[in-house]
């Protein structure tokens, strides 16, 4: 495995919900290489390798993303129909990991090509229970997009 | 021609049979009269004989008193015997001679004179001899004989002298007849000839007319010929279909037209048969009994229309004559058919025919058409005739009402507009006199920009009924006033104009005014608020967001913390430490529950009702498959009656059902068994339902709150639960329009009663 490479890239903006939800990776034992960005611009200039992480090599890219909704800057589903609209990044899975159950925020993100959406449950074993479930899956079952399905890097 | 029984004699025939009749007649009547003369030249030879005969008769009584004298004279003189016998006997004769004479003579009374004379004499003669006999008997001569026979001499002398002229007169009669007789053969030769002549001449003028009726004769039957010919011809040119049939009905002739007709190549093949043999057997029958008919009583057909099959199959209308043909003795011996083909005429007669009848159907209609209408104009103007009587008689009533009606009236001219009359009220209330009013126009009581409206609308105006507008007028001070005007056209002294009552409306105006004034306020109000609970909506919406998202994010990371500190730090915690951190995440889970259902309550409040007609026996199952989880070991009696079928939201009513038996399985729990019944009451389509418990109960003093949120009538140890799930309910309920109540007694049950439509409840008070 590559040196830089990232296999979780999760996007939060607080600190307790991103120490967690690293908590229950870990307990898990889901404890890869996982990258935190803390809003939706850090989350797209990580993926399209630009501003502060100019010449961070685009491949491999991570093998899934968590993506918040409610994130400063540039909103959770706005990033998300980035990611999705982006030839070099699209192919990258990404799992809605948010607090809301909100039909709109559940219609609008599938309407943009959302892998999965997952509400955070309050109680903790169930919140541990279900990063479980979703590492499991989509790090161990599902079988990733091969390199192919990536194009070049372009600009949102 | 004359008919003489039953015979035509001709006048000819008539002539020769009255010459032949003079001839026969002349000739009889020359016969007669030749029998006549012959029977009289006969008649006349036996006079003659007759005569002769008396004659004779006369000579032989003559004779017989000359030899009667002589045998007297003998016995006289020789007294012989026998002399007196023969004197007896030649007296005998001379009897016998005078009887016949006297019988000859019968007609002739003057010979009858004589004979009777004669006998006279002949008896006084006989006796003077008788008397001489006795005395001189033996005598023979006896005395004074000489004197005597000179005597006697002179007595005989007159017997034969009477005999004589009885002779004279017989030659004379003789003479007589026998000029008569020749004078009458003389006549009768002439007579014969004469009537020869006659009969010669009128056979001779009999033969002369025979003679020239013959000429004539010759002559017709050549002009016969002629006509023949002529007959031949036209009927083989003629376009009619002409046949002569025989008593048998067998073609003795036929034309050319008939020859098409039957389909035939040449006359002669239809001579001796009958149609039978051309025509189909249907059609040869009708003509068959048609021309029995004629033949037997001889009345003639003419000009019948009947439709004929052809011998090609065609059918076409015939115009027939038949006539039946006789012979001298009137008996019946055939007859004669002319037919025409008047297929055509027919044809144009049926278009005629129909086109008539579509003629007289349309001029029906028109007539129907022209007396509805008709009816309708006598009832108008029935109408109009009695409201003009009605008019006229309550004109004095209105022309009152007019002038004291405390109403502005007017009437004014509908071509010039100009006031023809107002009322006392007008000039009150305008400020024009009557005078100033009659000189002006109706368009000179209005504001400037009303006029050309006003004008427009008048001249507009021309139906009957009254119309009713709102205008502005002007008052002589120039104050302007809103009224309304009710018009309506009359005929004033004969013109055309419009009377017009004007009701002052400026103060409802003004009223109607400010009311709409307040309207507008009010509306303006509405929206307003309108736009206020709108942004209430909206805020609540943004605050049922913040629950679910921002307020679940920090109860979710107390909770999880709580949680990692009873895990990962046990062995740091003491039990009371540990005893509190289990009291904060059973109190993050309660609050999640209640965000959870808050959530759920504010989504039914926004959530737009989808009614449809449900089964609720389906939605009422599917709610207890919701519930039905965790009761476990529990022993439940379900009694379920069937639902009706209600136009409702079925998701909604789900939840309805769902919270219902949720609750009735909570408050239940302990009772063994739990009796759980859903029935309903009322009709279908609004029934009311219900769910009844034999749970716990309540007190009925708190059944105002039960249904408001977080309110709660059990602790929550006693019974787990967060307060809004009746309150969701309720919500549900009133949506549909229906009501949800409870009847409870602690420690017995509750029922919970709903309806998902409106009215059902009140009905069900009043009954």
């Amino acid at each position: 495995m590559h040196r830089n490479a990232v296999d979780i890239l999760l996007v939060e903006d607080n600190p307790a919900d991103e120490e967690l939800t690293l908590i229950a990776l870990r307990k898990n034992k889901i404890a890869n290489a996982i990258h935190v960005v803390r809003d939706g611009e850090e989350a797209l200039d990580f993926l399209l390798c630009r501003g502060p992480f100019e010449g961070r090599s685009p491949l491999p890219p991570p093998r899934l993303i968590l993506l918040d909704i409610r994130l400063p800057k540039i909103d959770g589903l706005e990033v998300l129909r980035c990611i999705k609209q982006n030839p070099s990044t699209r192919a990258i899975p990404v799992v809605m990991l948010t607090s809301s159950k909100q039909e709109e925020d559940v219609v609008k993100s599938y309407e943009y090509g959302v892998n999965s959406f997952l509400q955070k449950p309050v109680d903790f074993d169930r919140f541990c229970e279900m990063v479980r479930q979703a590492g499991f899956y989509w790090l161990l079952v599902n079988e990733p997009p091969p390199p192919e399905a990536f194009s070049p890097v372009a600009s949102c | 021609m004359k008919s003489f029984q039953g015979k035509t004699i001709t006048s000819l025939e008539l002539k020769v049979i009255i010459v032949y009749g003079i001839s026969i007649s002349l000739l009889m009547l020359l016969g007669l009269l030749e029998h006549r003369t012959v029977r009289r030249l006969a008649a006349n030879d036996q006079w003659v004989e007759h005569s002769e005969d008396v004659l004779d008769s006369l000579d032989k009584l003559l004779a017989g008193d000359v030899s009667e004298e002589s045998a007297h004279a003998a016995y006289l003189a020789e007294g012989n015997p026998a002399n007196l016998a023969s004197w007896q006997y030649a007296q005998e004769g001379t009897d016998r001679a005078l009887r016949r004479v006297r019988k000859q003579t019968a007609d002739n009374p003057a010979q009858i004179r004589r004979i009777d004379e004669l006998q006279k004499l002949i008896q006084e003669h006989r006796k003077r001899h008788m008397g001489e006999s006795t005395q001189g008997l033996g005598n023979r001569l006896p005395t004074g004989w000489s004197t005597r026979l000179a005597f006697e001499h002179v007595a005989q002398a007159d017997i034969q002298n009477l005999i004589l002229q009885m002779f004279q007169e017989e030659r004379g009669l003789l003479a007589q007849r026998h000029s008569a007789a020749s004078a009458s053969a003389r006549r009768t030769v002439v007579i014969a000839s004469i009537g020869s002549i006659l009969v010669l001449v009128l056979l001779l003028f009999a033969i002369a007319l025979i003679h020239r009726d013959f000429t004539g004769r010759r002559r017709a039957e050549a002009g016969l010929h002629r006509e023949r010919d002529l007959l031949r011809a036209l009927m083989d040119n003629v376009p009619d279909m002409i046949y002569f049939k025989n008593a048998k009905r067998q073609f003795t002739r036929i034309n050319r037209g008939e020859e098409m007709k039957l389909g035939l190549d040449s006359p002669e093949e239809a001579i001796g048969k009958t149609q039978a043999d051309f025509l189909t057997p249907r059609q040869a029958s009708l003509i068959a009994a048609e021309e029995e008919r004629i033949l037997k009583n001889g009345e003639a057909i003419l000009a019948n229309v009947e439709p004929i099959q052809f011998a090609d199959g065609q059918t076409r209308w015939l115009s027939v004559t038949k006539i039946p043909l006789k012979d001298n003795s009137g008996a019946i011996t055939g007859l004669v058919s002319i037919a025409r083909d008047i297929s055509r005429l027919k044809e144009a007669e049926e278009a005629l025919e129909k086109s008539k009848e579509e003629l007289e159907a349309r001029i029906e209609e028109r007539t129907s058409m022209l007396s509805r209408s008709n009816e309708m104009l006598k009832s108008e103007i029935e109408e109009r005739r009695s409201a003009e009587a009605a008019l006229v008689a309550s004109e004095e009533k209105y022309r009152l009402l007019f002038e004291s009606n405390p109403n502005p009236m007017w009437v004014y001219d509908a071509e010039s507009l100009r006031f023809i009359a107002v009322n006392d009220a007008a000039v009150q209330r305008y400020g024009f006199s009557k005078e100033e009013f009659l000189n002006m126009t109706i368009l000179e009581i209005r504001p400037e920009e009303d006029r050309e409206a006003v004008a427009r609308a008048a001249h507009e105006a021309s139906g009957p009924g009254a119309r009713v507008g709102e205008w502005r007028h002007t008052k002589k001070d120039g104050n302007v006033i809103d009224v309304e005007v009710v018009t309506r056209p009359v005929i004033f002294n004969g013109k055309n104009g419009r009377l017009v009552l004007a009701n002052d409306v400026t103060a409802r105006k003004q009223a109607e005014a400010v009311i709409r004034t307040l309207n507008q306020t009010l509306e303006q109000r509405v929206l307003e608020r309108t736009a206020q609970l709108e942004a209430a909506n909206k805020e609540l919406e943004a605050f049922s967001y913040s629950v679910s998202h921002d307020l679940r994010a920090p109860l979710r990371q107390v909770a999880g913390f709580a949680k990692l500190l009873l895990e990962d730090c046990s062995e740091q915690l003491d039990e009371k430490a540990q005893h509190y951190f289990q009291r904060v995440i059973e109190a993050t889970d309660r609050m999640s529950l209640l965000t959870d259902h808050l959530l759920r309550l504010s989504r039914v409040t926004r959530q737009e009702l989808a009614k449809k007609p449900t089964d609720l026996n389906a939605v009422l199952h599917s709610a207890m498959n919701d519930v039905s989880d965790g009761t476990g070991e529990r022993k439940i009696q379900w009694e379920i009656r069937s639902l009706p079928v209600v136009a409702c939201d079925p998701d909604l009513v789900r939840q309805v059902f769902t919270n219902l038996l949720s609750n009735a399985l909570k408050f239940t729990r302990g009772r063994d068994p739990a009796v759980i019944q859903v029935d309903h009451e009322g009709e279908d389509g609004q029934p009311i339902i219900f769910v009844k418990d034999n749970g716990v109960g309540f007190d009925m003093k708190y059944a105002a709150r039960l249904f408001t949120v977080f309110q709660r009538l059990h602790s929550v140890e006693e019974f787990e639960g967060t307060g809004v799930g009746l309150a969701t309910v309720d919500r549900i309920i009133r949506k549909h329009g229906g009501e949800v109540w409870a009847e409870s007694q602690p420690g017995k049950g509750t029922v919970f009663y709903f309806t998902l439509g409106p009215g059902v409840v009140q009905k069900r008070e009043k009954a």
